[in-house]
């Protein structure tokens, strides 16, 4: 198992640098210049040549990739060209807000997700089963900022129950903590929600049709304890995967989702860093997601194992 | 991005008519064929001239001149959408055209030699690591908006997905009894590929292809939302969302009609994934991931 | 089997959301203080969202308001854009205006409790001349700039300089506030690295969030003047105990939140939604920002056809102010013609010398006609439209649809703004990714006199700001104008600098917005002025 573990750690490195790579060439072949955007519209060529010889813009592309990934080895992210903060403490200012939502986003998502995935299997190709598997797919259909403006409009506008937008640490209290974060959390977790219940159906369905379901069935169990205990136990390789998947999905929706409700989060970092082209912050945020990444479905495949007997270790 | 992620099915086999047998092809395939007339007819569909403008005429609701109303720069937003169906077809079959040909041929090439695919691979898992939305942001923003730089900057982030498809088939079939069958009995690398890898590989590959081109839909919108999409001299659903999206109260019609259209699309080629998938092989689920 | 298997998960689920719980609680806590309950909290959406806190080293507005917070100015401006002394108590002048005393007001201390000396000042003098167009001409200008003793410094100019206390009274891009010499003698060109300064306001380091929010607290020890509050001048007597800027990136959600009561003060609501946010009776809307701004198309001067005053006066043919300020607004009362260049309104330059006519309206056969004598070839025209800046993005629109009406090769190039204010500060060819138009807006603060309406320098891609106009003449009208000390030679100068500029089209204004303001009727006291400050108001 710690062999197992510890060659899939090291077969990440490889993807570690190709992100590293692709980040960095990304930012510096974009044709925007962050010395431009700080020196403002009326300044001359000159001073602009100033601003970005202190930034030390002005080196060889291979000596800032190099003295860059030389830091990131020794765990410093460099510092933002716009706020002179270090990347990391503005990773960790803004990693509660993205992380709260995230947690809430799959719980609202897996209590959406899987009892209409088991409501759909339960009735399969009955009236229920395509209700749940319309709503499923439309889930995918909708842009997700329409879905956040139909329900900013509906539950803080037209019927004032929940707070429009921003985001209050868990610190000032669970209920602000939490009421701040129903709204955006639903927005995000329609697709995700959408997902699960597909994937939970579909294990499901494949389940039930197992040998062993059967014979629970035969000892005289009830059908509603064949299908949570049995059923939705084997269920759960298919429904980690999916959570796995859900994860790129949750960041690219989270973009979105912190912009329109105002949250302080790292997506709203990238997108603002992007559009500056504050390369520091841009690459070491991105590291970061592709290193959560990549962390996540590793603990997802050792998963596999500790959920389902019947997977070995590759 | 997988927006949708097929899984799998129940499969019993049913002989019943087309419609009833596979209700979700049939409707989907109905509404897209309407997408594309639309495409199609949208010179003689519009009213107006959709990139005509007329700041005097701004945000003016739905009436008799202006069906859907105008937009902030007094553009027919009829006309706009009309013409918007051009860019969501054109952005959904060329996504997946392009993404499937070159994901098929690296997964291809990957999947015979174990050089390449160590290093296409590699290469594939770390762009898989990006998130595809932040992917294609940055790519936008390396070069000016445009449609064909919307749609390479989306291919870009759904290749790695296709390749390891493409690849996973192959790895499959390459070990399957009867391609060692046909190695032995003599086969060559390129009869054994369109004998039998080829026509194999090709279902999973279009229902895949089909998930594709619904994110992509959806991925141009939500670039259109960043500010990094088609920009608005070309009308796309997406981009009049977009554009309209700060006066949603005052006129819905901006986000209303254009949603309603591209979710109906995006509906539509997700139904006929799913239908397709469960017409051309029930077991592929497996395999499509 | 069953049963023990679902133990285990939730055991494991179970430790994983504590975990993740507690990780949350720390993230919260490391940002965040609880203001105690007696506080007053005003809660402000600016235009744009704090990044950085020097407003030497960026000219972004949003932080130039936040120097208003936390620094104070030797001079500031009144109602009357006239400088008033508001931490120097007293100066003197010789009278052929070359050798200027100041002496600071008693009392004044930095955030630290450190006594502000004459030495901070002169330090915080040279380091923003470094960076500002008006006050490198100063320095330029000047023989000696020296420390007389704690509360007195003195200079002494060389050459005739008419501009000294519009210069230190200087309240927008870049404004010059006064900070601790140790943080005035960083490096112009890099970013300070403390936030403490003398103004009113103090700044809550631990509490921002770059990007999301900025946090205020009344600096209890501020001893602000006796006069009443005017514009930037006068008494800044602080009334509520916190102020927190927190960033609303949604222009639709910002307006929502107002009307919910989640917000205080919306610095800039779209001028769409305004009718929205008028029909609510808990909601003030109004222009603070009396002077407004100037919306203007920058045209790049290197390269043709833009290098021919021929084909720019084609270009100017084709503007309508009209149908600019109609593709911006909707509303007359936020958009305003204003054809001359130092803005409109009452402002001390205020003229139409040299106007004639031009502007009104498009008139294409005039254009037409110019690009025949021009001998106009259809050479490209590259017109940048940033997508995510509606008063850039709106106009690009416009410009593009009448230059192609009058018989203009349009290149109208979309992107981010981002990619935008890269590209205009190169001066590539158009076929190198080069530029020809840009829609742009300034505060029409920084653009009230020749010497500061930096699109009006003409020195050339030397000396001049994005679009390097070369014009001696008008250049030369620009260098006389700062030595004039004479009202009305100043004036004078002044008309004659516009007539020039008419003549041989440096850049071209559309017109001029104001922007209203939005706030809850708890919120009482603003003080009109073209820059958001939070002295005088109340909340209830």
């Amino acid at each position: 198992m710690l062999g197992y573990v510890l060659r899939r750690l090291v077969a990440t490195i490889p993807v570690v640098i190709v992100v590293a790579v692709v980040v960095f060439s990304l930012t510096r072949l974009s044709p925007g210049d962050p010395a431009a955007v700080i020196a403002g519209e009326n300044a001359t060529t000159e001073q602009i040549a100033q601003i970005r010889n202190r930034l030390g813009l002005d080196q060889p592309l291979l000596v800032q990739f190099g003295r860059w990934s030389w830091n990131i080895i020794h765990g410093d992210l460099g510092v933002s060209i716009f706020t002179n903060t270090p990347v990391a403490s503005l990773i960790v200012q803004r990693i509660g807000p993205t992380l709260s939502l995230a947690v809430v986003t799959v719980i609202f998502a897996l209590l959406l997700g899987i009892p209409a995935g088991v409501l759909a299997a339960v009735f399969a190709r009955r009236l229920p089963d395509r209700m749940v598997m319309l709503v499923a797919v439309a889930g995918f259909s909708i842009p997700i900022f329409v879905l956040a403006y139909l329900l900013i409009l509906g539950f803080a506008i037209s019927w004032p129950l929940l707070p429009v937008q921003g985001y209050a640490p868990l610190a000032q209290g669970f209920l602000p903590w939490l009421s701040k974060l129903i709204l955006p959390s639903l927005a995000l977790a329609l697709v995700y929600a959408a997902l699960i219940a597909r994937t939970t159906r579909a294990a499901l369905l494949d389940v039930l049709a197992e040998d062993y379901i059967r014979t629970a069935k035969a000892k005289g169990l009830l059908p509603r304890e064949v299908v949570w205990l049995h059923a939705l136990k084997a269920a759960s390789v298919p429904i980690v995967t999916v959570v796995g998947i859900g994860i790129a999905l949750l960041v690219g929706g989270a973009v979105v989702i912190e912009t329109v409700f105002a949250i302080p989060g790292l997506g709203r970092l990238t997108v603002d860093a992007i559009a500056r082209r504050d390369f520091p912050v841009i690459q070491g945020v991105i590291l970061l997601f592709s290193g959560v990444y990549v962390l996540i479905n590793l603990v997802i495949d050792l998963s596999y194992t500790w959920l389902d007997p019947r997977v070995r270790f590759a | 991005m997988a927006i949708a992620v097929p899984v799998k099915e129940d499969t019993r086999p049913a002989r019943r008519s087309a419609l009833r047998r596979h209700p979700t092809v049939v409707i989907g395939l109905v509404i897209l064929i309407a997408v594309g007339l639309m495409a199609i007819a949208a010179p003689w569909l519009a009213t107006l001239d959709p990139t005509a403008l007329s700041p005097a005429k701004r945000l003016r609701p739905p009436s008799a001149e202006f069906w859907f109303g105008t937009d902030m720069m007094g553009r027919d937003v009829w006309s706009r959408t009309v013409y918007g169906a051009r860019v969501s077809v054109i952005t959904g079959l060329s996504v997946a055209a392009l993404a499937t040909t070159v994901g098929m041929v690296l997964g291809l090439l990957a999947g015979f030699d174990r050089t390449i695919d160590a290093i296409l691979m590699r290469i594939m898992d770390g762009l898989m690591a990006i998130p595809a939305i932040l992917l294609a942001i940055a790519l936008m923003a390396l070069t000016r908006a445009s449609l064909s730089n919307v749609i390479i900057a989306i291919v870009v982030a759904e290749v790695p997905r296709v390749v390891r498809l493409a690849r996973g088939v192959v790895l499959t079939l390459r070990d399957a009894t009867f391609v060692e069958a046909a190695t032995a009995s003599g086969t060559g690398f390129f009869g054994l590929l369109f004998r039998h890898i080829l026509p194999n590989a090709v279902a999973p590959l279009v229902v895949q292809s089909t998930y594709i081109a619904a994110s992509a839909m959806i991925t141009e919108a939500i670039l259109s939302f960043i500010g990094a999409g088609v920009p608005s001299s070309t009308p796309s659903w997406g981009n009049i969302m977009a554009e309209g999206r700060t006066v949603f109260q005052i006129a819905p019609q901006l986000v209303l009609f254009p949603g309603l259209c591209l979710s109906a699309t995006v509906l539509a080629v997700n139904m006929l994934g799913d239908g397709l998938r469960d017409m051309l092989d029930p077991r592929l689920a497996r395999r499509v991931k | 089997m069953g049963l023990s298997m679902r133990d285990r998960l939730g055991g494991r689920c179970g430790r994983l959301i504590s975990g993740l719980a507690g990780l949350l609680a720390a993230a919260s806590l490391a940002i965040t203080a609880v203001p105690a309950a007696a506080q007053t909290v005003l809660r402000f959406v600016p235009h744009a969202d704090l990044r950085s806190v020097d407003p030497v080293w960026t000219t972004a507005y949003v932080t130039r308001n936040h120097g208003h917070m936390i620094y104070d100015q030797l001079f500031s401006l009144d109602s009357k854009l006239r400088p008033q002394p508001q931490m120097v108590e007293s100066w003197t002048v010789t009278p052929d205006k070359m050798r200027w005393e100041f002496t600071l007001r008693p009392g004044l201390n930095w955030h630290d409790g450190t006594p502000v000396t004459a030495d901070d000042c002169v330090a915080s003098i040279r380091r923003w001349a470094a960076r500002d167009v008006l006050g490198n001409r100063l320095l330029a200008s000047t023989e000696t700039l020296e420390v007389l003793d704690a509360q007195r410094f003195r200079l002494t100019l060389k050459q005739s300089f008419g501009q000294v206390l519009e210069a230190l009274a200087k309240p927008s891009n870049n404004a010059l506030f006064m900070m601790p010499k140790r943080v005035a003698d960083t490096d112009p060109f890099k970013q300070i690295e403390e936030t403490i300064g003398s103004g009113p306001f103090k700044f809550v380091r631990a509490e921002w969030v770059p990007g999301g929010k900025a946090v205020y607290v009344k600096n209890t020890d501020y001893k602000p003047r006796s006069e009443p509050a005017d514009f930037l001048s006068g008494g800044k007597v602080v009334k509520v105990d916190r102020v927190e800027w927190m960033s609303v990136p949604d222009s639709a959600v910002a307006v929502a939140a107002l009307g919910a009561g989640e917000i205080d003060w919306l610095e800039v609501p779209a001028p769409d939604l305004v009718p929205i946010i008028e029909r609510d009776a808990a909601i003030t809307v109004r222009p603070i920002d009396t002077i407004g701004s100037q919306l203007s198309i920058r045209i790049n001067h290197l390269h043709a056809p833009m290098d021919n005053p021929k084909v720019r006066q084609a270009l100017m043919a084709v503007i309508g102010q009209s149908d600019y300020l109609n593709a911006i607004s909707s509303d007359p009362r936020w958009v305003k013609a204003c054809p001359g260049y130092f803005g409109c309104n009452g402002t001390p330059y205020e003229s139409l010398a040299g106007v004639d006519g031009n502007l009104k309206q498009a008139d294409f056969a005039k254009a037409k006609r110019l690009l025949k004598e021009a001998g106009y070839k259809g050479e490209r025209v590259v017109v940048l439209d940033p997508a995510d800046v509606h008063y850039s993005h709106a106009p690009a629109l416009v410009t593009a649809e009448n230059l192609k009406k009058a018989g203009f090769n349009v290149d109208l190039q979309t992107m981010d703004f981002g990619t935008a204010i890269g590209k205009i500060n190169s001066q590539a060819p158009l076929d190198q990714g080069g530029w020809s138009l840009f829609h742009s807006y300034a505060t029409i603060m920084d653009v009230l006199t020749p010497a500061i309406a930096t699109g009006l320098r003409a020195g050339g891609a030397k000396n001049a700001a994005y679009g390097w106009p070369t014009d001696p003449e008008l250049e030369g009208l620009r260098t006389k104008w700062l030595t004039l000390t004479d009202p009305a030679e100043q004036k004078a100068y002044a008309d004659k600098v516009q007539a020039r500029a008419f003549d041989v089209v440096p850049y071209i204004v559309t017109g001029t917005l104001i922007i209203p303001t939005a706030y809850r009727k708890s919120v009482d006291g603003i003080v009109p002025s073209g820059i958001p400050v939070f002295w005088n108001l109340t909340k209830k």
